[in-house]
């Protein structure tokens, strides 16, 4: 089963699918509402960029 | 509460800047960007939502591929990192072959063995057959879904007037009592109100995107 923010929106939503869509969007947004600032991510963060600059020096070379 | 209505979160912040457009259709062919910055922004945005379902893929298939062992973090940045390197780089996603959600899961996989391959060489054949031939990991939807939702999120703020989503973000997504955002903003209840509907029929517009329609799990 879909959660009811996947319907068309041509079709009107009863109390309880609109209910059940704000859950839903709140819970993604809480989610990705944590800082972006942790540890793990800038860690993730540098390792992309040294990962990228390898890969265009690789590029570079060829 | 005026703190909280305008506190920046690190999504909003995100949203706020002129990134491009988000879909999953799209980020998949951001592959040799010629425009470096907005290359840089979308990376960043991409990691950002997908870093909980990724992180969940790597420790899975770390697992798989260990005996239920447990990664170090060290383990998981690095195949997150990857992963999003590949994706950037050289994309392979194809709609009509797949899932997005199945191809981030094999590229996790993929990186997965090949630093296990570097730490334990001795048992790399075992993990390339079973790269090939075992069941992919299970993956966790909720996390799948949450960042398939935040992505339409993204999406909307690019898509309405700043003023409807920060109204939006702030009835729907912040809970904040839409009496209160009126007092706040110095609007009627009214014009709240429409301004949320009007935001969500929105956002029902991005959901049934095809993209966002296939990729879209709920407890199944």
């Amino acid at each position: 089963m879909k959660d009811p923010i996947f319907k068309s929106p041509d079709s009107p939503l009863s109390p309880d699918e609109e209910q059940n869509i704000t859950a839903t969007l709140a819970a993604a947004y809480k989610e990705y509402d944590q800082s972006t600032d942790d540890p793990e991510t800038q860690s993730i963060m540098r390792l992309v960029e040294e990962k990228l600059k390898e890969v265009s020096s690789e590029d570079a070379q060829n | 509460m005026s703190s909280r209505l305008k506190r920046s979160t690190p999504l909003a912040n995100n949203m706020k800047k002129d990134i491009p457009q988000t879909s999953l259709s799209l980020i998949s062919r951001l592959s040799h960007p010629e425009n470096r910055a907005h290359w840089e922004q979308s990376w960043k945005l991409f990691l950002e939502l997908y870093k909980k379902p990724l992180r969940s893929m790597a420790a899975a298939a770390y697992a798989k591929y260990t005996g239920g062992g447990r990664p170090p973090q060290e383990f998981v940045e690095d195949v997150v990192s990857s992963v999003i390197v590949n994706i950037f780089t050289k994309n392979r996603f194809a709609p009509e072959r797949g899932k997005f959600r199945n191809y981030l899961a094999m590229l996790a996989r993929a990186r997965a063995v090949d630093l296990l391959r570097k730490t334990r060489p001795l048992d790399s054949v075992t993990w390339q057959e079973e790269l090939h031939e075992g069941p992919a990991p299970e993956l966790d939807n909720g996390e799948y879904n949450n960042a398939l939702v935040a992505t339409m999120i993204a999406e909307l703020r690019e898509t309405i007037p700043h003023k409807w989503f920060s109204i939006f973000e702030k009835v729907k997504l912040q809970g904040i009592p839409a009496v209160k955002v009126a007092e706040e903003l110095n609007e009627s209840r009214s014009v709240v109100d429409n301004t949320v509907y009007k935001a969500l029929q929105k956002l029902r517009e991005i959901a049934v995107k095809p993209e966002y329609q296939t990729e879209y799990y709920f407890n199944n």
